[in-house]
């Protein structure tokens, strides 16, 4: 379910973000896009993605770098009408904690095993 | 006909996301294989017989458009069976997949739709399966 920041429900809203990836991309726009999640999520969506039970933390890792590589990918393709050529760089990690420079788009996610948040930035184009 | 299949991917997580949902969509399987990208890939099709190959686009060394073309322009390998596998959505780079006779299955998918491309590409029958069923309660969405 995706929703707007403040339509979280407050215990999901409060559970720290852990771990962070960025996919920057490069075409008719150029930016980034960051995702960040709570604790557990790595892990959940290694399991999903893989069927694997306890999965490594590097498995973990590369799932969830896999995922935000998807998100941006589906979220170029919808903002371009299916039109515009992207190159995306392989999802490298970030920070959890976010910077100060603002999105022009930001959005959450609430699971049941946490939350997530998404933030656009572009640099050129748009 | 059991299908030796080629999963070429820079990700091993997806390739082995890609190999789970193959494994689901109850399609026969022979040998697997994977690569890490086009060149290892076009390596793979010299020393084995492959029925599909399932390809990523970005990749470093030899993209899968780099690879597509090096297959058909083989004539040993011309006729391989290929599906691209991407989050890919521009329609001019997903026509020209198609111009060059391979198959596109968009990130996220599912075994079903794996499975439908497969069914097209090889011109197995639906009837082909190694398990009872695909699996169509399955969670699995990539």
């Amino acid at each position: 379910m995706l929703v707007p920041l403040d339509y979280l429900e407050e215990e999901q809203r409060d559970v720290p973000l852990a771990h962070g990836v960025v996919v920057r991309f490069f075409g008719p726009m150029t930016g980034r896009l960051e995702l960040r999640v709570s604790e557990r999520l790595p892990r959940v969506v290694a399991e999903n993605m893989l069927g694997l039970d306890d999965p490594p933390e590097q498995l973990q890792r590369d799932a969830f770098g896999e995922l935000a590589n998807v998100l941006t990918g589906n979220l170029l393709s919808d903002m371009t009408h299916a039109v515009g050529v992207f190159h995306l760089r392989p999802p490298t990690k970030i920070p959890a904690e976010m910077g100060a420079e603002v999105p022009v788009a930001e959005t959450a996610l609430a699971l049941e095993e946490g939350r997530a948040n998404v933030r656009l930035f572009i640099t050129l184009g748009g | 006909m059991a299908l030796n299949v080629l999963i070429v991917d820079d990700s091993a997580v997806m390739r082995t996301m890609v190999l789970r949902t193959l494994k689901l969509s109850g399609v026969p399987l022979g040998e697997i294989h994977e690569a890490p990208d086009g060149q290892a890939g076009l390596e793979v099709l010299q020393e084995h017989w492959i029925d599909l190959v399932l390809l990523d686009l970005n990749m470093p060394r030899m993209n899968g458009e780099e690879l597509l073309g090096e297959v058909r322009g083989n004539p040993e390998t011309a006729n391989v069976p290929v599906i691209v596998v991407s989050t890919e959505g521009s329609e001019s780079r997903i026509n020209l997949i198609h111009k060059l006779g391979a198959g596109f299955v968009h990130k996220p998918f599912r075994p079903e739709q794996l499975r439908t491309a497969i069914l097209a590409l090889t011109g197995l029958s639906d009837d082909a399966h190694e398990t009872s069923a695909v699996a169509s309660n399955v969670g699995s969405d990539f």
